[in-house]
């Protein structure tokens, strides 16, 4: 890009902390994973938090956690480390802090360690674990220290990661979690399809909101399907401790892939015969047309996508070629997203984007301009000839399966509409 | 044991970015991680400011930690001074580098040699003990200071004699209100025009008028250590009070009458001393004959919390106690509010958007005071 912007190629993305930022002077940046994890906890019934920093993560974090005690008693607390603290740490006052939010009332503590907490080495983890020796209530420890990544995604994954702390190992019974909710049409015909196994499953759906005491059932699980990706972290790690098996249900927006996890899924509980779900045959229509129409074109994603790597894979494999790519998180799990895309043929540039703008001199070093193909954008419109997916903190609905992927495909299509009105013009 | 149930009092850090950033045509840089600068402009957004500084942060990783490498912040520098983004750039430290000790000095030392033809200005209040008094007290002294060096102050453009304004900050409610309403006393009662604005929207340009103001007015102790030094170094008078209530606000123009050699316009004077004269009579009537809940109770210790206390008790009547009128920041007055509150101070719950609201300072703000609380005394719902 120019010099103004950075970016490495998606091939050199190793870690978090391999993603380069696309400005030097971010005004005014991202928010840090606190954010995120409070914003996700509040919907969490049951849950306290306690947020270890500076004053800045205490005083702010109140933008989030408005007030001190919650609709059902959880307990919104902050400790801010002293001068002494920093040097010799804190684990004695954060101790007596979990105590006497026992004390008040709080039976499951979420701590969200910050940077400075992390900088010094506290382990906060140990402590944590102390203190549920000899204690009703219970903590749990995230480290979210910003400094060790670039932006707030983690915030998400280390929460619902860290409220496996509060299950207990449990006898598996005929339950069947959804790790991200499925409200949709497909959601219902799978939940349908679950019911007609050999054993009666309950099906218990985690979304937005839910409760501690209902969540903790989980590993009483028999499987996991994950549709958000947010939960993917947790499901592995419930695989590891429990032995409970998951399926990613959106690793992929290709017909086929959906169709293996569906048949994971009939395999591992049982099931009749894969349905044929009500959107898989229009799904494919429609993927034939845009494939078509589509082949060749250029596109940058710009907005703050979960499954960015998962969507790009799947647009490159209708013969898109993607020229920029905003990471907002890598973990080592992502490595088999990555490689597919490469396995294409794509390697487009990689960064974190930290402000709206790409000046048109980056475009040709994006190797967008292209002549002769088509040229779009998801994320915040650029330019009049540059069709755009509009996407900001959301890009599609929360769907499923072969529903997202059709919810996708409309778009892609509305896009081509889009460009035939430029043409007439 | 530093936990807080509530919320934890502001940083230095916070002081200095509240301060700073109100000076529109700056830009902001802190080297630190990101997210709470995000925060801080949230802050801004809600303090009703339609223009304020570039809040930029740099963030930092651990290889910046591990090796102290400072690059993240001299290609931001770059990158806001080659297209001309700012005027002035505060640098300003957070915890991790602290933590770390960052020579942010030096490296703003090298930074301003690299780019003479803008100011680069450097803080410290980022430590762990500083707070939000001492940063506001660095950011208004440190930016005199800098004035003070040879070749920094302006060129003379204002067409009246001036004054300089201290210490109004965007952490009390009414903030532009109030430095509107001392404006306007300067302006009818002494002919004059503002030159620094320090707290509240101010340029770059009227900064540097700071040198040939004939006085500073100086609100709260934070701006008394930045109007000493451009006394001492300029021979600018400056005049440390708050004008609240009426006694209040005319002990403060009989200051400033010795101060300037000169007498207030009296026809202005006199037309609104009637105007308060007359609302106050109003209001210290009913508190008289409601003394049984002329209780006020508010928060905090700072010359706004005296400033209104001393007007209400010596002047209107009051009790001060609580369980009748709760002044104070929306946080406070959400666990413990009285029968009637209002908010004096920002928090994280105000959202202000109308900078004409009514001032708490100055006549009219004795005038909005005194309305105020007419409406609590006679109001039949509080009996």
């Amino acid at each position: 890009m120019s010099q103004q912007h950075k970016a490495c190629l998606l091939s050199e993305v190793e870690s978090n902390q391999g993603i380069p930022f696309s400005h030097a002077a971010p005004a005014v940046g991202h928010h840090c994973p606190m954010h995120t994890a409070l914003a996700t906890l509040q919907g969490v019934r049951g849950v306290s938090t306690l947020v270890v920093g500076m004053p800045e993560c205490g005083f702010y974090s109140r933008y989030v956690m408005e007030t001190p005690k919650g609709p059902d008693g959880e307990l919104h607390y902050t400790y801010v480390l002293d001068d002494n603290e920093v040097v010799f740490g804190c684990r004695e006052g954060l101790l007596k802090a979990l105590e006497e939010m026992q004390r008040d009332g709080a039976d499951a503590i979420a701590v969200i360690m910050t940077c400075v907490p992390a900088l010094i080495g506290e382990d906060i983890q140990e402590i944590t674990e102390s203190f549920g020796t000899g204690h009703r209530a219970r903590a749990a420890a995230m480290d979210l220290a910003h400094y060790k990544r670039n932006g707030y995604e983690a915030g998400y994954y280390e929460t619902y990661l860290a409220l496996a702390e509060f299950c207990d190992a449990s006898k598996k019974e005929n339950m069947v979690f959804l790790l991200g909710g499925a409200q949709s049409q497909e959601g219902r015909e799978l939940c349908e399809w679950l019911y007609t196994g050999p054993s009666s499953y309950d099906i218990v759906t985690i979304e937005d909101v839910f409760e501690l005491s209902q969540f903790t059932k989980i590993s009483s699980s028999c499987l996991n399907i994950v549709t958000n990706i947010h939960f993917l972290p947790l499901a592995k790690r419930l695989e590891a401790i429990y032995d409970i098996p998951y399926v990613f249900l959106g690793e992929t927006y290709g017909r086929g892939g959906i169709q293996e996890v569906y048949k994971k899924i009939g395999a591992t509980l049982l099931l009749k015969e894969t349905p044929v779900f009500s959107h898989s045959q229009e799904a494919a229509k429609l993927e034939a047309s845009v494939r078509e129409r589509l082949e060749g074109s250029r596109f940058l994603l710009t907005a703050n996508i979960p499954d960015a790597l998962i969507l790009t894979e799947y647009l490159c494999s209708l013969s898109m070629t993607p020229c920029f790519l905003h990471l907002e998180e890598y973990q080592q799990w992502m490595k088999e997203w990555k490689n597919k895309i490469l396995s294409h043929g794509s390697n487009p540039l990689t960064a974190f984007l930290v402000e709206d703008s790409i000046a048109e001199d980056g475009f040709k070093e994006l190797g967008f301009e292209k002549p002769g193909s088509y040229r779009f954008v998801i994320g915040k419109e650029i330019g009049e000839e540059i069709g755009c997916l509009k996407a900001g903190r959301s890009f599609l609905p929360p769907l499923i399966g072969y529903e997202r992927t059709l919810a996708l495909l409309k778009l892609l299509d509305g896009l081509l509409r889009e460009e035939n009105t430029y043409a007439a013009l | 044991m530093p936990l807080y149930k509530n919320v934890p009092e502001p940083s230095g850090r916070m002081g200095l970015i509240w301060s700073l950033a109100t000076i529109y045509d700056s830009a902001v840089i802190e080297y630190g991680s990101m997210g709470h600068m995000l925060y801080a402009q949230k802050w801004m957004n809600q303090t009703g400011m339609i223009k304020y500084g570039e809040l930029i942060s740099t963030h930092l990783s651990e290889k910046d930690i591990a090796l102290g490498i400072t690059k993240r912040l001299e290609e931001c520098v770059e990158e806001v001074v080659k297209p001309g983004r700012a005027k002035v750039i505060f640098l300003i430290p957070s915890s991790v580098p602290e933590m770390i000790g960052t020579d942010l000095e030096s490296i703003g030392e090298e930074l301003s040699a690299a780019y003479p033809g803008i100011p680069i200005i450097t803080f410290k209040a980022g430590n762990f003990k500083a707070s939000r008094e001492q940063g506001m007290e660095e950011a208004y002294e440190k930016i005199v200071r800098h004035l003070s060096e040879e070749g920094n102050e302006g060129i003379g453009t204002l067409k009246k004699d001036s004054f300089n304004l201290f210490g109004i900050s965007c952490d009390w409610s009414r903030f532009q209100a109030d430095t509107a309403e001392i404006c306007r006393m300067m302006e009818r009662g002494f002919d004059m025009e503002p030159a620094a604005i320090l707290g509240s929207s101010c340029s770059m340009d009227q900064i540097c008028q700071m040198t040939k103001a004939k006085i500073t007015l100086v609100i709260r102790k934070e701006g008394l250590k930045a109007a000493k030094l451009l006394y001492k170094q300029w021979g600018v008078p400056y005049l440390y009070l708050a004008p609240y209530g009426l006694a209040g606000t005319l002990q403060w123009i009989k200051e400033l009458e010795t101060i300037l050699g000169k007498r207030a316009e009296q026809t202005f004077l006199k037309k609104e001393q009637e105007e308060v004269a007359h609302a106050k009579h109003i209001c210290q009537l009913y508190t008289r004959l409601h003394k049984e809940r002329a209780n006020i109770w508010i928060g905090g210790e700072d010359e706004l919390a005296r400033g209104i206390s001393t007007f209400a008790m010596n002047e209107i009547g009051f009790t001060f106690a609580q369980g009748g009128i709760h002044m104070s920041d929306g946080v406070e007055l959400r666990n413990n509010p009285g029968l009637f509150s209002i908010e004096v101070r920002r928090s994280i719950l105000s959202q202000s958007i109308n900078p004409y609201e009514l001032p708490f300072m100055g006549f009219r703000g004795a005038l909005n005071l005194c309305g105020l609380w007419h409406q609590y005394i006679t109001d039949r719902t509080f009996q």
